[in-house]
C-alpha cells in the first residue's frame, strides 16, 4: 500500500477521502420532497432547513488519531479520543411526529409508536421522550459510563470473554471480601474507583528533563507512538477512510461467511428491512 | 438486542484487521487469556482467526469475513470497531464512532427503533398511496 511508504500521500489521500464527493440521499429524493424548495421565493430562508452532512467541518477522524496519538496519547480510557455517534434522526424528527401537544417533551399516551420502542428511546427512563434522551449527551455519555463499567469489567472477565459467569463472579467477590465473608462499602469504592490492570490513564505533561540519552517516550509502558503511528498506518487502529456519512449510500458488498454457508451482501436486503452492521476483530 | 428485533432488522457482523496482533500493539490482557493472533496476511489465516472469535464469544449472527485487502473494512472506516444502522433502502441512518470508546450499542439501538419507526410510516404512506390509485 503506497499510504505507507509516502506519509504525505497518506495525508492527501485522507483529505481527498474527506471531501470526495459521494451519494447522497438529499440529491438522490425528489425536489418536491425537499423544504429546499425555493419555489415560495423566500430568499435563502429554506438554508435553515436543508442538512447538508457533507460539508460538515469536523477535521478528519484519521486527523484526529494522528493528533492524539502525536500528542502522546495512550488511546485508552479517558486519554484518547471518541465521538458520539450520528444519526439521521433527532429529537426534533420525533417531536414533529408526536409531541401532539407541542410542549417539548412526548409522554407515552403521545407516542404513537410500538410502546416497547418507547422504552428504548427512552433513555433517562423518565418516561418522557426529550431532547437529553436522544442527542449528543445520549452518545457520549453513554460511552463514558461504558468506559468507567470497561476499567472494571475486564479484570474481573477472568477469560475475557464479554461476559462475567458466576465463577468470575465468586472469584471477584473472594478477592474483594478478603476473607471476611461480606463486602464493605469500602470493598466496592475499590472495585468501582480503583484502577483496573491494563488500563493507563493520559499521560501527564512533565518538564522535560535534560537527559543524554534518548529518552523513551513517557508513555508508562504503554504503546510507544511508533507502534500507535503503525496501527494507523496499517489500518489496525483506523482506517485513513472515513466511511460513509449519514444519508450516504452504504457501499454494497458481498462477502464470504466464515461458516461456510456461502455469501452475503448488502444488496439482499435492499427493499426487505434495516441493516445493522457491526465492524471488529477478535483482537 | 438481536433478539429483540428478530425479522425486523438484519445484523451483521463484518470481521475486519486485527487491533491488536501480536506484532502490532500488543495487548496484555489479550496474552493473559490466551488470545495471541499475529496479523494474518492471507484470507484462511483471517477465516481461522475470525472463526476463534466467533467459537470464543459465542456470536450467534451471521460473521462476514472482509478479504485481505480490508476492502470492505476500508470502505466503511470500520477499523478497530464501528457500527452502522442502513435503512432498507441502503441509506446510512446511523454511524457510530470509531471503538472502542465511540461504540456505543445503546445509542446504535435508539437510532435502529427510530429507522424501523420511519420504515413504518413510509408503509402507511405507501399503503395510502395504493388505496388512492384504486379508487382512480
Amino acid at each position: 500500500m503506497p499510504a505507507r511508504k509516502h506519509p504525505l500521500a497518506f495525508l492527501a489521500l485522507a483529505l481527498a477521502m474527506f471531501f470526495s464527493p459521494a451519494t447522497d440521499r438529499r440529491s438522490a429524493a425528489d425536489d418536491g420532497q425537499d423544504s429546499a424548495s425555493t419555489a415560495s421565493g423566500a430568499g435563502w430562508n429554506w438554508l435553515a432547513d436543508v442538512r447538508v452532512p457533507n460539508l460538515s467541518w469536523r477535521a478528519p477522524e484519521i486527523v484526529e488519531m494522528l493528533g492524539a496519538m502525536l500528542g502522546g496519547s495512550q488511546m485508552g480510557p479517558g486519554g484518547g479520543w471518541f465521538h458520539a455517534g450520528q444519526s439521521r434522526y433527532d429529537f426534533r424528527w420525533l417531536a414533529d411526529r408526536h409531541d401532539l401537544n407541542a410542549d417539548g417533551a412526548i409522554s407515552r399516551e403521545e407516542f404513537q409508536g410500538d410502546l416497547a420502542w418507547f422504552g428504548i428511546l427512552d433513555r433517562t427512563q423518565d418516561g418522557l421522550l426529550a431532547p437529553d434522551d436522544l442527542e449528543g449527551s445520549s452518545g457520549s455519555s453513554d460511552a463514558q459510563q461504558m468506559q468507567m463499567v470497561a476499567r472494571w469489567f475486564g479484570p474481573m472477565d477472568g477469560n475475557s470473554n464479554g461476559r462475567i459467569s458466576k465463577e468470575e463472579w465468586a472469584v471477584v467477590f473472594d478477592r474483594l471480601s478478603d476473607g471476611k465473608g461480606y463486602l464493605s462499602p469500602r470493598d466496592i469504592r475499590k472495585l468501582l474507583l480503583g484502577p483496573g490492570p491494563g488500563v493507563r490513564p493520559a499521560p501527564q505533561p512533565v518538564a522535560r528533563q535534560p537527559e543524554p540519552a534518548p529518552a523513551e517516550p513517557e508513555n508508562d509502558g504503554g504503546p510507544s507512538v511508533g507502534t500507535l503511528l503503525k496501527g494507523l498506518a496499517q489500518g489496525e487502529l483506523g482506517s485513513w477512510q472515513e466511511g460513509p456519512r449519514i444519508d450516504q449510500e452504504a457501499p454494497d458488498f458481498d462477502l464470504p461467511l466464515f461458516e461456510g454457508q456461502g455469501r452475503i451482501g448488502l444488496s439482499q436486503f435492499r427493499g426487505k428491512m434495516p441493516v445493522v452492521l457491526i465492524f471488529g476483530s477478535f483482537t | 438486542m438481536r433478539a429483540r428485533y428478530g425479522s425486523q432488522a438484519q445484523f451483521l457482523a463484518v470481521y475486519v484487521r486485527e487491533a491488536h496482533p501480536v506484532d502490532g500493539w500488543r495487548l496484555e490482557g489479550n496474552d493473559a487469556v490466551g488470545i495471541s493472533i499475529e496479523q494474518p496476511v492471507d484470507f484462511a489465516e483471517r477465516l481461522d482467526a475470525a472463526a476463534k472469535c466467533s467459537a470464543h464469544l459465542e456470536i450467534d449472527m451471521p460473521l462476514a469475513v472482509d478479504s485481505i485487502d480490508d476492502r470492505v473494512g476500508h470502505a466503511y472506516s470500520g477499523m478497530p470497531d464501528r457500527l452502522y444502522v442502513i435503512d432498507r433502502d441502503g441509506w446510512v441512518t446511523y454511524k457510530s464512532g470509531r471503538g472502542p470508546f465511540g461504540f456505543s450499542p445503546a445509542e446504535m439501538e435508539q437510532s435502529l427503533v427510530l429507522t424501523l419507526m420511519e420504515q413504518a410510516e413510509q408503509n402507511v404512506v405507501a399503503g395510502q398511496g395504493a388505496i388512492d390509485v384504486e379508487d382512480l
